[in-house]
């Protein structure tokens, strides 16, 4: 038989430290993938994994049971994660022009960017490593969006930041996945 | 909100409102008309549409990215440090008892897999006391019903295992169950050589016993009652 999520964290709350390990299994390779892709950086989406793991359990007192626990789980990790990125720089976006200084203009496509060609066979693959590329600001928004499902007020929520600004953020981050998966979108096509 | 706008072709500036649009539409935020005017744009330009195509792919995959796979040891790594930090929480409740005492402690030796708190724990204990004197009292002063004996007796060893589990506290009790036990045999000594003058008396201070007994019990559940909902 297998156990729910509510049914497992009540199991836990009762001292059944078993039942957290089932839950553990469950979930961490969802938690490191969206770690990982707000992250962009292996080690810190393990150490990100576990402490969301961590911040869980000390708090699963007050998860509410109708909740859906994963859901739950995500918010806990990307809240660590903004933490993380906010210790590195800002999530405020820059002017057009800043970003255009530091390369990071929305029409600079593929065709100037070796690796990217390199790979245009693996379609799913350029695709992760485009949102990898992002500025953390972007990648963010793009992660909480379309990864994890968040809306935009919930994402201005959770970043602390006007709703408009989100959709600035997200404005600009699709564009430039857009100009940057365009050659093998063509590809794709023909 | 007005977006900053990067037109593959500059000289198509008919269509900047359209590609906002598109943005706005990926947002969810179009009215039915405003959807409606875009749709029709699509349909008579091919550059617009072919953004919109391109931008719609390009979410699906975002959406679909392929999985990372975690370092291999990365859910016993989590489940180790769960443990650590569980253990770290049991010690310092022990440590803390008086601040924490609504902080679940589990009941060992009884085969019961449940939890009570440190409070619930004295709250019980006092009730059973209480139940036990109220009985001790029948076989005091109407000499018979001996059976009763093995009731109180199996209560009293439930209390024990409760209250003794209960650190520090478990261990005062055990001091003060040697002097009572003293106390109770000098007592009953008493009891036995002036049975008749000491009845009433006896009779009155178990009374006295088992109202204090039942006030604070009464007061423990009222202090457990507001540390919960603090």
């Amino acid at each position: 038989m297998e156990w729910s999520d509510a049914d497992l964290v009540q199991q836990t709350l009762t001292g059944k430290i078993t039942a957290y390990d089932e839950l553990v299994n469950r979930y961490h390779r969802p938690v490191y993938q969206l770690a990982y892709r707000m992250l962009d950086n292996r080690e810190d989406a393990s150490d990100v994994t576990q402490d969301a793991f961590l911040r869980a359990f000390a708090a699963l007192g007050s998860y509410r049971q109708h909740a859906n626990f994963l859901t739950w789980l995500y918010k806990i990790t990307s809240n660590v994660c903004i933490d993380r990125i906010r210790a590195r720089r800002g999530l405020q976006p820059e002017s057009l022009e800043a970003e255009r200084e530091k390369g990071f203009e929305p029409a600079a496509g593929m065709e100037s960017d070796p690796e990217m060609l390199s790979i245009r066979d693996d379609l799913e693959d350029a695709v992760g490593r485009a949102v990898q590329s992002l500025p953390d600001r972007y990648r963010v928004v793009v992660v909480m969006r379309y990864l994890e499902g968040v809306s935009v007020n919930e994402i201005a929520a959770r970043l602390a930041i006007p709703s408009g600004t989100v959709k600035t953020l997200l404005y600009r981050a699709r564009e430039m996945l857009r100009s940057k998966l365009r050659p093998l979108l063509a590809l794709e096509t023909k | 909100m007005s977006f900053e706008f990067q037109h593959d072709n500059p000289l198509e500036l008919r269509c900047r409102p359209h590609q906002e649009a598109i943005h706005r539409l990926l947002d969810g935020e179009l009215t039915e008309i405003e959807r409606e005017r875009l749709t029709d744009h699509l349909m008579a330009c091919r550059h617009c549409s072919q953004r919109f195509l391109e931008m719609r792919r390009t979410l699906q995959m975002i959406s679909h990215a392929p999985a990372i796979n975690p370092p291999a040891d990365l859910a016993a790594n989590i489940q180790n440090a769960v443990r650590s930090q569980a253990a770290i929480s049991s010690t310092q409740t022990n440590h803390h008892i008086a601040r924490t005492v609504t902080r679940p402690v589990t009941i060992r030796n009884d085969g019961l897999d449940a939890v009570l708190t440190v409070q619930e724990r004295l709250i019980f204990s006092l009730c059973l006391l209480a139940a036990m004197l109220a009985i001790l009292k029948i076989p005091l002063f109407e000499s018979a019903l001996g059976g009763l004996w093995s009731v109180i007796l199996a209560t009293s060893q439930l209390m024990w295992t409760y209250l003794t589990d209960i650190p520090i506290l478990g261990t005062l009790l055990q001091i003060t169950a040697s002097a009572l036990g003293g106390a109770f045999h000098i007592l009953s000594n008493a009891y036995s050589t002036t049975f008749s003058g000491l009845t009433l008396l006896v009779n009155l201070i178990l009374d006295l016993v088992i109202v204090l007994i039942i006030g604070l019990a009464i007061l423990q559940a009222r202090r457990s009652e507001r540390a919960t909902y603090r």
